[in-house]
């Protein structure tokens, strides 16, 4: 073999790919065919690289079982779960399967140290607190006022009645002061 | 099969009909299974890396285009899920640790006593092959994608790729060759 053949030869080698995937321009193409109809070192290296190719895929061919491909279709075609619960119960994986025991032993104990947490901390509103202080002490001042106009006004049956008006007006008046400091508008 | 039936199938599957989902997927079963069995080596991880595989395909058919085949954008899925899963484990062990004999999984004793000498030969000069020549090389083998679309799935430049296809077939001639002898 000439140097020249040789040289083809390894350009074909290097081509041999893209002639099988026919990627290659149709001149280009036209070219390795006939080269290879007279070269034999060409021809018999795309048989053995076929033979290659496709013994490789008959004898290297594996298959699930039929009930498992069904299982898994059914779990493939299931609407898509939020992350949580996806991360909570994994689909399918065998493996993962065995994350959830420590996964819910971890939200377990996160939920417990919560609740502890939450029952043990005294919870303080100060806010409330001061507010109801005032309007005990308030409501005591205005229930004693309101007493004592209760007692005018038994007496106002007895005796000097323009006397006890003017006075219960007066205190009415001033009651309504007292509770218009406390408006809030 | 036809190309017709595939396609039907695929529409059913995008108008969400869950039932085609199965016989789509059948069409290509035993090649997407066999690749991720040799490229995981071991049938509980494949099973797994099948799974996740029909998970991301149903979700993703809707966007799947027609300007790509079929196979070749489903082994593309199935192969960035596999190399995902990989590249979280120690990937040396997992190929090491392959044991030939229990990736076979047929039920035709026929055919297993004959075939099983030379599909351990096959097996092991495939094991024997570095990852990235192995990669490529089941991606053709059993996706029959072009090596364009090879490139393209594994984001290697095609001359790599031709490369590590060369340097693949020349190998496992070798070793089946000297074998042989």
């Amino acid at each position: 073999m000439s140097n020249d053949e040789k040289m083809i030869c390894k350009e074909f080698e290097n081509e041999v790919y893209l002639f099988m995937d026919n990627n290659l321009s149709m001149d280009r193409k036209e070219n390795w065919k006939q080269h290879l109809n007279k070269c034999k070192t060409c021809s018999s290296l795309l048989n053995e690289v076929e033979v290659v190719i496709n013994q490789t895929r008959e004898e290297l061919t594996d298959d699930i079982l039929e009930s498992k491909y069904d299982r898994m279709i059914e779990q493939a075609v299931q609407k898509k779960r939020f992350k949580i619960i996806e991360w909570l119960f994994p689909q399918g994986t065998v493996k993962e399967k065995y994350a959830f025991s420590l996964k819910l032993a971890v939200v377990g104990t996160l939920a417990t140290i919560a609740i502890v947490i939450s029952l043990t901390t005294q919870r303080t509103n100060t806010v409330k607190t001061i507010s109801n202080e005032l309007l005990d002490w308030e409501g005591k001042k205005i229930t004693s006022q309101i007493n004592e106009i209760k007692n005018t006004i038994n007496l106002i049956h007895e005796d000097n009645w323009d006397k006890q008006m003017i006075l219960l007006d007066q205190r009415m008046k001033n009651l309504e002061k007292e509770s218009d400091k406390f408006s809030f508008n | 099969m036809s190309a017709t039936h595939e396609q039907t199938l695929i529409e059913k599957c995008r108008n969400g009909e869950t039932a085609a989902f199965g016989p789509l997927i059948k069409i290509y079963r035993k090649q997407l299974f066999s690749y991720l069995l040799r490229l995981s080596g071991n049938r509980e991880d494949a099973e797994d890396l099948f799974q996740e595989t029909l998970i991301k395909s149903w979700r993703g058919i809707k966007k799947y285009s027609e300007l790509q085949k079929f196979s070749s954008w489903l082994f593309t899925i199935a192969h960035h899920t596999a190399m995902d899963k990989l590249r979280k484990r120690n990937r040396e062990t997992m190929i090491t640790e392959t044991e030939p004999d229990k990736l076979s999984h047929t039920n035709d004793p026929h055919k297993e006593l004959i075939g099983k000498e030379i599909r351990n030969k096959i097996q092991r000069a495939v094991e024997f092959l570095p990852f990235k020549q192995k990669e490529v090389f089941l991606l053709r083998v059993n996706s029959g994608m072009s090596f364009k679309e090879i490139a393209q799935a594994t984001n290697e430049p095609l001359n790599t790729v031709l490369s590590h296809m060369h340097y693949s077939v020349k190998k496992i001639k070798r070793l089946l060759w000297s074998e042989n002898e």
